[in-house]
């Protein structure tokens, strides 16, 4: 959800009008060691409030103190290693410097190739969700909240076929995809669609169930027939730097957890294509909180959530999908002014995700 | 101000990214997607229809390319029959970023 994007069309519009996993019950072997996973090094480490309490930018932006997602230790001790993410997604930055050597596999639903760039200068969605997934501690830009995981991408197109759709989510199960993440919606999900990614979720992973991350949506309305309402995802709405519920994240009684999805004034620290096809106005390379053009939305919170079940696998690979939905509930922080029942309500959920205490409850 | 250069180049840019959208994209106007039910045969259910082509585009799950002409009768034939969970129109939807 950014500002430019309507800029654009309504740019364009004007143009064309006048003119014409592994098993096992141990943390992964390839887990680097703490040493070499410190996000600290990181250029704009600092901004990024949803994974790290910088004081002195806290104080200094007016956020407050627990408005993030709680990760000191689990990022100290985890990186995503050994789990693939897949992310549906408008296109990617394949050369991104913050993004090397995270692309394992890709795959564009237009064209059948693997040349999954971005189609025009608009289409920043996809680097934007990636980066905060999976953007590399290499001492660049920004830390990944699953900093060595591994990224599958496939690439949507805006008018999609139901058959299509399906084709994006099985070429997660057949890249073999632990998590797969949808920062996008329809309001009008099939049949077809919705047995496809309840079948993944409950079968994929080897019996284990593929983890569906799905973003609410940002305006401010009942989920109704979305991808994200369905039970057998894990349906992400948005918190703000005030941690409560961000005024534009959808509702309804199948959103599972907030995470940070910031506001248009304190947007989410991630990448931007670079050089000159990026829209960012501070740094060619990156989206800032305070740039002009600054990611904001439910997007952003259900990559934070992607990363953050990457971790959770990696400290676990046995996990079903059903024991990950289940400890996120368990362990979300109970934000806002509204009553929980039963541990939820329709707008916040069950909480806002509390990575460290999802940690700790993982055996 | 805007150069006119500039202008000139955006304007060819969303031209051919317009048409580039459109060009090659499958008509989905009379595909059709059908579930079966466990046992079910999606050849013996065809039989006696103009069918294109169809494929298992995930388990149980097929798209089906039939003649425009045919599409009503063919999706009135497959509801009816106890083989199949369900038939839809193979139909496209605008994806939202968020």
């Amino acid at each position: 959800m950014r500002r430019r994007a309507s800029v654009l069309l309504a740019l364009s519009l004007l143009l064309l009008g006048g003119c014409g996993g592994g098993s096992g019950e141990e943390k992964s072997d390839s887990t680097p060691p703490p040493s070499e996973i410190a996000p600290d090094g990181e250029k704009y480490y600092y901004q990024q409030w949803y994974i790290n309490h910088d004081e002195d930018f806290y104080e200094s932006v007016g956020i407050d103190p627990k408005a993030g997602i709680d990760a000191d230790y689990a990022l100290s001790h985890y990186c995503g290693a050994g789990v693939k993410i897949a992310v549906i997604d408008d296109g990617l930055d394949m050369k991104h410097e913050d993004l090397a050597g995270a692309l394992k596999a890709s795959y564009d639903i237009a064209t059948g190739g693997s040349d999954v760039s971005h189609s025009n200068p608009w289409d920043y969605h996809g680097t934007a969700v990636s980066g905060i997934i999976a953007a590399r501690i290499n001492g660049k830009g920004i830390a990944g909240v699953a900093g060595c995981s591994e990224l599958i991408f496939l690439k949507y197109r805006e008018n999609m076929s139901d058959s299509e759709t399906i084709e994006l989510f099985e070429k997660a199960r057949e890249f073999g995809a632990d998590i797969v993440l949808c920062s996008w919606g329809t309001y009008d999900v099939s049949e077809a669609v919705r047995d496809e990614i309840v079948d993944l979720s409950s079968n994929g992973r080897e019996g284990r169930g593929m983890v569906v991350v799905f973003a609410a949506g940002n305006d401010d309305r009942y989920m109704g027939n979305d991808e994200s309402a369905i039970p057998e995802v894990i349906s992400v709405g948005a918190s703000d730097i005030d941690n409560d519920r961000a005024w534009y994240s959808n509702y309804g009684r199948n959103l599972d957890i907030l995470a940070p999805g910031g506001d248009y004034d304190h947007a989410i620290t991630t990448l931007d294509d670079s050089g000159e096809v990026g829209t960012s106005t501070i740094d060619p390379d990156y989206l800032l909180y305070d740039d002009y053009y600054g990611f904001v939305g439910t997007s952003a919170s259900a990559a934070i959530v992607a990363g953050a079940v990457a971790l959770m696998l990696e400290k676990n690979p046995t996990l079903s999908r059903e024991r990950i939905e289940d400890i996120l509930k368990k362990s979300a922080s109970k934000i806002g002014h509204l009553p929980y029942e039963d541990g939820r309500n329709d707008y916040y959920g069950y909480g806002k995700l509390d990575l460290d205490a999802a940690m700790q409850m993982i055996p | 101000m805007i150069r006119i250069e500039t202008v000139l180049k955006l304007l060819l840019f969303v031209s051919l990214y317009t048409a580039a959208s459109f060009a090659g994209e499958p008509s989905d106007e009379s595909a059709v997607i059908v579930k079966l039910r466990s046992g079910g045969d999606i050849s013996s259910l065809l039989r006696g229809y103009d069918i294109g082509k169809y494929r298992e585009i995930a388990p149980g799950i097929y798209r089906i390319d039939v003649a425009a002409d045919e599409r009503k009768r063919l999706m009135e034939s497959l509801e009816a029959d106890s083989a199949v969970d369900y038939v839809h129109p193979d139909r496209r939807k605008r994806i939202l970023s968020r």
